[in-house]
């Protein structure tokens, strides 16, 4: 007899720790009672975390149009297509001729990018007037050597914001990558 | 003064009026969303700012930043004003992974709105094929969501408004519907796939398999769970969008995501293996079961169950050996678990019952001393719980801080009895709760000081806009700027009129003007003296240098005409510069307004975040109060089943002891009639103790 209960016991015991959603799915209406006040706690957390990303959003928003407004904004943006014939090891921008950003991959922001992310390299302010663009992209080619590519851009910085992509796009034709340059149009 | 010298010096006071110009580069605007576009950029195509910012949010995605994806779509919606249905739904996804379910619920209701606008708007059938894709796992994910709030009718009507389900998400449908059913077979109810499964998954297979158990059908369940035991499984390939809502962990590599997709096929296996033994035991069958669980592998996660049942299926067919060393084994390995108690137990009475008495008692001794020993162990874990101020600092364990999941922290307490307690899927919620309050907290205070160091930059705005207006005003820009606009229509006059003239000496330079002073002097001087002295022969020289002179100057005509054309241009492309620099300069001094707005936005949102970090303060409080109370009732139960197992246990060894005592009775019966009394004296003095 008692080994009979001991037996219900592990049944419950077996099924309750290696199928939760099934388990779940059997005791939801016992246990809808008892967790009606962890819910409330859950949804007030719940309700806070989505104010807390509201807020960020705000904040975020706010230091933008102070710091770089868009009469005189520029952002730059980096893509690269399928990274075949080109691992990116890191970027280099140049506005006339003036350092303005670097950046150094890890493997998994590699990744990321080749699966279709585009990262936000640059946020800063110009004023208006003529610029030349420089970018200079170093990596590893499908034979593993080390080779650069660039390219320049010349542009125009009005009283809009102005946002501009370097794509690292592979080239089938000839088997090599190649950067282009896009501006955003808004 | 030549038109060149004019216009050097013009040039000179607009770079004046520029270089005093550039200090605004702090300054107001919200220009920012509103699509001012001229006419020539309407010809040009616009960029899809919406695939743009969301492939923004997937580069944190993929770099296992859930939550600064989910900041940045939240970003795009606010500079955007909306989102399209992909980024929708993947904001969705997004919130479900940060906990945020009913946002995600709300965001995938409006989901199928938004997909049939966007439908109408584009016909072409690749796209209505995708937009029936996402409708598709909107629903799904709506449906897991109500499920997991318990709100098993709106799953139904979710799951009902599913009209065809492609076979890449037919696990997931079959799953949902199965669960929303539960017990009842909803096979029939399923819609049928768009095309042909090569084979039911492992999870539907397992799923019937359960049902099938609940409602007694057992050699259904038996042939199921060996069809999922003896069949090699392969894991399905998952989508972007699967592994956005399934909330996989995210692997850094092909190799690792295989590995667990190995180890995750092996699991069901293994479950089946353990529910198969299960059956036959329940079914008195134990020589199966015993067969079933002797290759059961070490290293499962479900070893624990199924050492207990191998064990309890050796004692039923009389594999007493294996059955001790099984028992001794589980209860040694496992000693705080239920089932390790139950072993021990059950240890004990097998030793009495298999080996000697004296055995038995030795055997009943250890395992009391056992359970004492555990006694004492939840009394210390009780005490030293109900003293710990912070929740998250009692008993941290050191593999947290090594093996620190990436993205998604979890609590993972040193104490066993606390991770025991923590199976309780409640506790753990709530203890999950404490870390995402934390974690909020952490937030909020990093908001704080950004809002700090905003009202800084506002300052530093306010005087810089306070310096420009200055400036505006004692310089005179207006004027300075007005002066030089009529200079420059004089200047192109000028021009105008040197170039109608076509008058080559016009453009003449410094060295050419001179020359030509010279050669008008030496007119004049022969002029003069031309009635004293034949000068025939210095007029001849002067109208030769003259010629000359006129010949370089008409040779350089036209470039110079060019040039200086070329230069009131460039001073009329400076002057609009000017003009829009003006105008931005008017419009910081004239509107007060968005600095003031922005002031107030900045105060606003201090208000907001001291009172969320109140609130947070306040609700961790309840929440920590909801977890003493959880892990008292669990101390307090487990102090129950230990007290009732050492009751039994001392009930099983007086038995043993009484069994002794009768025995020694028996004998000193036989050996001395006169020993009898004392021998039973003894016995019952040694029983009476326990």
């Amino acid at each position: 007899m008692k080994l009979c209960n001991l037996f219900k016991t592990l049944t419950v015991l077996v099924l309750a720790l290696s199928f939760n959603s099934v388990s779940y799915a059997e005791s939801t209406a016992n246990a809808k009672k008892a967790t009606e006040s962890s819910s409330e706690l859950a949804q007030q957390l719940e309700q806070l975390k989505s104010q807390v990303i509201q807020l960020n959003r705000e904040l975020f928003i706010l230091e933008e149009d102070l710091l770089f407004p868009a009469s005189t904004q520029i952002a730059i943006f980096v893509s690269v297509d399928t990274g075949r014939f080109f691992a990116l090891d890191s970027v280099e921008v140049k506005i006339n001729d003036k350092d303005v950003a670097g950046f150094l991959y890890t493997k998994r922001q590699r990744q990321a990018l080749e699966q279709g992310g585009i990262q936000k390299l640059y946020l800063g302010n110009l004023k208006i007037g003529q610029y030349q663009l420089t970018a200079i992209f170093t990596g590893v080619d499908s034979d593993g050597r080390m080779v650069k590519r660039a390219a320049e851009y010349q542009f125009d910085k009005d009283d809009e914001s102005l946002m501009i992509e370097l794509k690292l796009v592979d080239n089938t034709k000839n088997y090599r990558s190649q950067v282009v340059i896009e501006e955003w149009v808004l | 003064m030549g038109i060149k010298v004019s216009f050097t010096l013009f040039a000179k006071m607009l770079l004046l009026i520029l270089f005093s110009q550039a200090t605004v580069s702090y300054g107001q605007s919200n220009q920012y969303g509103e699509s001012a576009q001229s006419d020539d950029s309407k010809l040009v195509l616009q960029t899809d700012l919406q695939d743009k910012y969301y492939r923004q949010a997937l580069y944190f995605y993929f770099q296992g930043d859930h939550q600064q994806a989910l900041v940045q779509i939240e970003q795009s919606k606010a500079k955007l004003k909306r989102l399209d249905s992909r980024a929708t739904l993947f904001a969705a996804g997004l919130q479900l992974s940060a906990g945020l379910l009913q946002q995600a619920k709300a965001t995938l209701v409006n989901f199928d709105a938004l997909l049939n606008v966007e439908k109408q708007r584009e016909n072409s059938s690749n796209k209505s094929a995708k937009a029936s894709e996402l409708r598709l796992i909107a629903l799904l994910s709506l449906s897991n969501e109500y499920l997991s709030q318990g709100e098993i009718t709106q799953a139904k009507d979710s799951l009902a408004s599913i009209e065809s389900v492609s076979s890449t998400y037919y696990q997931e449908y079959h799953v949902l519907t199965q669960l929303a059913y539960w017990p009842d077979d909803s096979r029939l109810l399923l819609v049928k796939p768009i095309s042909e499964l090569d084979d039911t998954s492992a999870y539907i297979l397992l799923n019937e398999a359960l049902r099938l158990i609940e409602t007694s059908q057992y050699d259904l369940a038996i042939n199921a769970l060996k069809t999922i035991k003896n069949n090699q499984w392969h894991q399905e390939e998952h989508g972007f969008w699967q592994t956005l809502f399934l909330n996989e962990a995210s692997f850094s590599s092909q190799r690792d995501e295989q590995q667990m997709a190995i180890l995750q096929g092996q699991a069901i296996q293994d479950y089946a293996q353990l529910l198969l033994a299960q059956i036959y035991i329940s079914q008195q069958r134990y020589d199966l079961g015993f067969s079933e669980l002797k290759t059961f592998p070490e290293q499962s996660p479900y070893a624990e169950s199924a050492l207990f049942l191998f064990a309890f299926a050796s004692q039923q067919v009389q594999q007493y050996d294996i059955a001790f060393n099984l028992l001794n084994l589980h209860y040694k390995n496992y000693p705080y678990s239920q089932l390790g108690w139950q072993s021990a137990e059950l240890m004990a009475q097998q030793v009495s019952d298999q080996q000697s008495l004296a055995q038995g008692v030795s055997a009943y001794q250890t395992v009391e001393s056992f359970f004492l020993l555990r006694q004492q162990d939840l009394d210390t874990f009780s005490m030293a719980f109900n003293q710990s101020i912070n929740l998250l600092d009692f008993s941290p364990s050191s593999q947290v801080s090594q093996h620190k999941p990436e993205g998604n922290d979890h609590y993972l307490p040193e104490s066993v009895w606390l991770q025991q307690a923590l199976y309780d899927a409640q506790l753990a919620n709530l203890y999950q709760g404490v870390i995402a309050i934390d974690e909020q907290a952490q937030q909020v205070q990093s908001l704080l000081d950004k809002t700090t160091w905003l009202a800084e930059i506002i300052t530093l705005n306010q005087a810089r806009k306070k310096n420009i207006i200055a400036a505006k005003e004692t310089r005179d820009t207006q004027n300075v700027f007005k002066q030089l606009k009529t200079e420059r229509d004089r200047l192109a006059k000028l021009l105008n009129q040197q170039l109608a003239n076509k008058q080559a000496s016009a453009f003449a330079n410094a060295e050419e003007r001179q020359w030509l002073t010279r050669i008008a002097r030496s007119h004049s001087a022969l002029t003069q003296i031309a009635d004293k002295k034949n000068t025939a022969d210095y007029k001849q020289r002067l109208a030769r240098v003259e010629g000359v002179l006129s010949w370089q100057l008409a040779q350089q005509y036209p470039q110079r005409a060019w040039q200086h054309r070329k230069q009131l241009s460039q001073v009329d492309n400076a002057i609009a510069g000017v003009t829009a620099q003006q105008q931005q300069l008017d419009k910081i001094a004239n509107s007060q307004l968005s600095l003031e707005l922005s002031i107030k936005k900045q105060q606003q949102s201090v208000k907001q975040l001291n009172l969320l970090l109140t609130q947070l303060a306040q609700l961790r409080e309840k929440i920590s109060v909801k977890i003493r109370q959880k892990v008292k009732l669990y101390i307090d139960e487990q102090g129950v089943v230990l007290a009732e197992h050492l009751l039994s246990t001392r009930q099983g060894m007086a038995k043993v002891l009484e069994r002794m005592a009768k025995a020694d009775k028996s004998l000193a019966i036989k050996l001395a009639p006169s020993a009898k009394l004392a021998a039973a004296e003894k016995v019952s003095t040694i029983a009476g103790t326990y």
